[in-house]
């Protein structure tokens, strides 16, 4: 049985945070793909959040360009 | 004794010198994140470039400075472990004592029906921020203002990469707490690399 609710942006963002992680339920997958589809926002802090990941490594490694 | 191997001239010596203290920063978060100790952390981290420059003529160039710079510090944050161990059977960590002044901040991101408050703007040429010393440091700056906790977790997580399994355990809190916090982490790391770089790049 699915579970099909529309999620709203707080809520899209607490699951993209988690999906950092660890992994989402199918649900949870779903919900979040029929949200992102229709928000914009949401779709930028998708990538933001990416370039956070992406950054933190960097950071690490100690080395620019 | 036998001397170290040296493959590097006196001049590579002294730039490389030079270079070494750039890191300090990064290696005193790293330390701090694993000691919870702002003193010990900076104890620690002198220890550490004392003997990086002792034994600079060992850098082999062959990983970057500062992945050679931060295997030095885990050794000597070992070390100190062992001997805080032995000194004290019990060792517990000092408490934070910034922890979550405001929890309702993270609300005030979203309007009253979960809706961003105000609309995410695009980032433009995020790569080329990664390319800018200047960058980093806005992004460490970012860091400090987190909760100490927060920020610990974070960096845990994203720039050494530990699994959450293993900061849940080193941090005695649950998954679902962990989660709440990197999730602050990262939502308020975007607001301030968001006011504090990428916006004011538009101007």
């Amino acid at each position: 049985m699915s579970d099909a609710t529309e999620l709203s942006c707080k809520e899209a963002a607490r699951l993209m945070s988690k999906r950092q992680d660890a992994a989402l339920t199918e649900d949870e997958q779903e919900n979040l793909k029929n949200h992102l589809y229709q928000c914009l926002s949401c779709r930028r802090f998708e990538q933001q959040l990416g370039f956070l990941r992406q950054l933190a490594e960097r950071y690490r490694a100690g080395e620019t360009t | 004794m036998a001397e170290p191997k040296n493959f590097n001239s006196p001049e590579k010596i002294a730039a490389l010198f030079a270079e070494i203290e750039t890191h300090r920063g990064y290696l005193i978060r790293f330390a701090t994140a694993k000691l919870r100790d702002a003193i010990q952390a900076e104890e620690v981290v002198q220890e550490a470039l004392l003997a990086a420059l002792d034994g600079a003529g060992g850098f082999s160039g062959q990983s970057s400075l500062r992945t050679w710079l931060t295997s030095i510090l885990k050794f000597k944050i070992i070390d100190l472990q062992r001997r805080v161990i032995v000194e004290r059977a019990h060792f517990t960590a000092a408490p934070d004592e910034d922890e979550s002044p405001d929890p309702e901040w993270m609300d005030r991101l979203f309007d009253d029906t979960g809706h961003w408050g105000t609309r995410l703007a695009e980032w433009a040429n995020p790569d080329d921020a990664l390319a800018q010393k200047q960058f980093f440091a806005v992004f460490e700056q970012c860091m400090d203002k987190l909760p100490k906790a927060t920020s610990r977790v974070f960096f845990k997580r994203e720039v050494m990469g530990v699994d959450t399994d293993e900061i849940c355990k080193e941090e005695d809190i649950s998954a679902s707490n962990c989660w709440v916090m990197l999730h602050r982490a990262r939502l308020a790391l975007r607001e301030c690399l968001d006011r504090n770089w990428f916006q004011g790049a538009k101007r």
